[in-house]
């Protein structure tokens, strides 16, 4: 993955960054009208170049590129439906239309892709974390917990399989199945083990004592945070609305309707821009830095 | 307290109760937009995914586990979050299912399911997120919590149910995700596309469940063992 660079989402509470992803994600998914998604695909791309740099980039889009033109080859092929016939393969007949549908929804997709990259980006795991409600424990925990042992899981696989191999003494070696079953066996063994004095470790600091604990968070809601929150959520509710609309009046079959009226794509545009407007703004610019520690009851 | 405690109870029942309307309401969201041809549906079902994710997540947090079975849980998804990346380079060989029949067996359904939907999300790191993460969630969420349904009633004991839901599973869990794409991205669609789609994929579901009935036979026996021991050992 690509390293996160720094960006001016960073300095906002998670709950802004992860409305704004999570919002622009879903009505890129919701609305199939081409300028939209493309205006979407267009943000997206620039903030991925903003924010993991050009090599990123475009080492994602050399296989997010074919990923498009197979959604929007496999169209045609499955359904051909439409009134502009543009050529015939086999027995099988290609429409402008079918293939506009195909492009516009290889694009929606690649665009969504980007944003959940660019969500990364701005998100990191524990800033995610943090968003959890204070009366969920057991999951955060468990995704918390599994996330670091992902990692130290495939070290410690290295580690018996050499181990393993270094045993000679102790016969031929095993066939792939055999080896891969023990090393499998051996890593849930030495991971249970160490859950269970885990689990034994933190029952001896307090955690099911049954007590309200205080909890470290690593950001606190600030009055410009509630408000930038509002304003993010004002953009998407008018975003909906506009795109309510426009998708109302396009269609792909049998002709492909009209694109609508231009002042209605100007807060989608608006909203598709904000990520990489933060970068110039003045309220983009980071301020010192925005996490906080504070000791809350929980 | 108390009074606190009394009025989460019927929530908490109430979210129990709706886990399995919600994960069946995944199939039937997904073919009745398909139908009515509405163009959103790979935004409308991905809605519905995400709120049968969370509604089945918040389920496993209601029933309050104990830490002494938080810990394996986290343990089986991170083993099945890394078998997915040690077995990248075979494409669908992949033990996920087969941890998440296991951890459903040994744990419980709902630790079934999120072992199965940690991995995918976990796995996704390394490969990559996308639209498609919440659809393998709930693919391998469900494979786990049916896994620990069967376990419940004393099932997977028996060798053809046990192999035969690993099986089956690989053919969910790509009757799922091809149809996701095939409804949600290609329209209009109709029967025979849709069957050309399932037609063409089902080789690679077919290896995929070959798969998980390999470690299944692989593992069930020496990771029940190991699981076993850790439990006399520590007096779980």
């Amino acid at each position: 993955m690509a390293p996160a660079r720094p960006t001016p989402l960073d300095s906002w509470h998670a709950a802004v960054p992860a409305t704004l992803f999570a919002g622009t994600a879903l009505l890129t998914m919701l609305a199939v009208q081409p300028a939209l998604v493309g205006l979407s695909l267009g943000g997206a791309l620039a903030f991925s170049l903003l924010a993991r740099g050009v090599r990123a980039t475009a080492r994602g889009l050399a296989w997010q590129l074919p990923l498009l033109a197979l959604v929007c080859v496999l169209n045609p092929f499955f359904s051909a439906s439409g009134s502009t016939l543009l050529l015939k393969v086999g027995p099988r007949s290609v429409y402008a239309e079918s293939l506009a549908y195909g492009a516009t929804m290889g694009a929606l997709l690649v665009a969504t892709v980007l944003w959940f990259g660019g969500a990364a980006t701005a998100l990191t795991q524990d800033r995610l974390l943090a968003l959890c409600s204070r009366r969920a424990r057991a999951l955060p925990l468990v995704a918390s917990m599994a996330s670091q042992l992902v990692p130290q899981m495939l070290g410690r696989a290295k580690t018996v399989r050499a181990t393993v191999a270094a045993c000679t003494a102790a016969g031929p070696r095993p066939g792939l199945r055999d080896e891969l079953t023990r090393t499998s066996t051996m890593l849930l063994t030495w991971s249970l083990e160490d859950s269970v004095e885990r689990a034994d470790a933190m029952r001896a600091r307090g955690w099911e004592s049954g007590r309200p604990r205080t909890s470290y968070r690593l950001e606190r809601l600030r009055g410009r945070d509630v408000a930038a929150l509002a304003g993010v959520a004002g953009l998407l509710v008018i975003c909906a609305a506009c795109a309510w609309q426009l998708c109302a009046s396009w269609r792909f079959y049998p002709t492909m309707g009209e694109l609508g009226p231009w002042w209605a794509y100007v807060p989608w545009a608006a909203l598709m821009a904000l990520p990489c407007l933060g970068r110039v703004s003045p309220f983009g610019t980071p301020a010192p830095p925005a996490r906080e520690a504070s000791d809350e009851r929980a | 307290m108390n009074a606190q405690k009394q009025t989460r109870r019927p929530l908490a029942g109430l979210i129990r109760a709706a886990e399995v309307p919600a994960l069946v309401a995944v199939p039937a969201a997904m073919v009745a937009l398909s139908l009515a041809g509405v163009r959103a549906t790979a935004g409308l079902t991905l809605v519905v995914v995400a709120l049968a994710l969370a509604l089945v997540l918040a389920g496993f947090e209601a029933s309050r586990p104990a830490l002494r079975q938080l810990m394996p849980t986290a343990v089986l998804a991170a083993l099945a979050a890394a078998g997915r990346v040690l077995f990248a380079p075979l494409p669908d060989v992949k033990p996920v299912s087969a941890i998440a029949i296991v951890a459903g067996a040994a744990l419980g359904r709902r630790s079934g399911f999120v072992v199965g939907a940690l991995a995918a999300l976990l796995s996704n790191l390394f490969f990559g997120q996308g639209p498609w993460t919440p659809w393998q969630m709930y693919a391998w969420g469900l494979v786990g919590y049916v896994g620990g349904l069967l376990g419940e009633k004393n099932l997977l004991s028996h060798a053809p149910v046990l192999y035969g839901w690993g099986f089956l599973s690989g053919l969910v869990y790509g009757l799922i995700l091809n149809g996701y794409h095939v409804l949600g991205y290609v329209q209009p669609l109709t029967w025979p596309a849709a069957l050309a789609a399932c037609a063409a994929s089902l080789p690679l579901d077919v290896t995929h469940g070959v798969a998980t009935v390999a470690f299944l036979a692989a593992i069930w026996l020496p990771w029940g063992r190991a699981i076993r021991r850790v439990a006399a050992k520590y007096e779980l």
